[in-house]
């Protein structure tokens, strides 16, 4: 599958990017292909095109906070959760997503 | 062990010799280990009182025994890493409800470091979840080993 994601937490930081290499980390050992764009304090970064949205199979949003350009999010299959379940469950979140999309 | 990069200082203790089990003077004797075991001066109270302000916002506990305090310091030059190994296990309020064995403790100039801050905290957070480097900071039985581990956590995403 290829995945996409956008992390963000309430502080902007830490979560952020402990969410952000979770997702990483599960979807490749799972084997996938991922690229996961981060919404924290210091803005976008890794930014999802439209192109890797339009190709996506799944777009995981592991965050706490409202995002910012929703607008690209809008006709993609999604699956929102909190951060904190990105941090210690990554994995079965993206399990989750095979079975469904099976 | 005391090491001075271009852009930061790195300290590092695989055995710091402290006593304390309580969350806030662990953390004032950790920053006053930093102070004296590294050539460069801060302001151990200012720092202290900007590192109790964050803990105060939301716990810094990282989970599987590490935790990432961090502050600001109005007379630094560039971040400060440090990084410190327990001999004894504190509560840290972390997700996963672990003592914290190992305290990286994250410095930052006041004077234009947010951006600075920012980054390297992104970056700590980032490498700590491998689980390599967290296998081997727990296994760093020295100031060398640790030090080359930290060089790794410091990798850039």
């Amino acid at each position: 599958m290829k995945i996409v994601a956008v992390t963000a937490c309430a502080t902007g930081v830490a979560h952020t990017f402990m969410a952000k290499r979770a997702i990483e980390d599960a979807a490749k050992k799972r084997g996938h292909e991922v690229k996961v764009e981060t919404q924290g304090a210091t803005g976008i970064e890794n930014g999802l095109t439209r192109k890797e949205l339009e190709e996506a199979d799944i777009l995981i949003l592991a965050t706490d906070i409202k995002l910012a350009r929703t607008e690209r999010f809008e006709n993609i299959k999604k699956v929102t959760i909190p951060v904190a379940t990105a941090i210690k469950n990554a994995n079965g979140v993206i399990k989750k997503i095979e079975e469904k999309l099976a | 062990m005391f090491k001075e990069e271009e852009s930061l200082y790195i300290y590092v203790n695989s055995a710091v010799d402290t006593q304390q089990i309580e969350k806030e003077r662990l953390l004032k004797e950790l920053i006053t280990v930093v102070s004296e075991g590294s050539s460069i001066r801060f302001d151990v109270q200012g720092v202290f009182s900007s590192v109790l302000e964050r803990e105060a916002v939301s716990t810094t506990g990282f989970g599987e025994g590490f935790a990432i305090p961090h502050g600001k310091a109005s007379d630094l030059k560039k971040p400060l890493v440090a990084v410190m190994k327990l001999q004894q296990g504190v509560e840290w309020e972390s997700m996963d409800e672990q003592k914290v064995n190992t305290v990286i403790l994250l410095i930052v100039p006041k004077e234009n470091g947010e951006v600075q801050h920012l980054k390297l905290l992104s970056r700590l957070s980032y490498n700590l979840m491998d689980e390599e480097i967290q296998l081997a900071i727990k296994q760093d039985q020295t100031d060398e080993a640790l030090q080359s581990t930290v060089q790794l956590m410091l990798t850039e995403i």
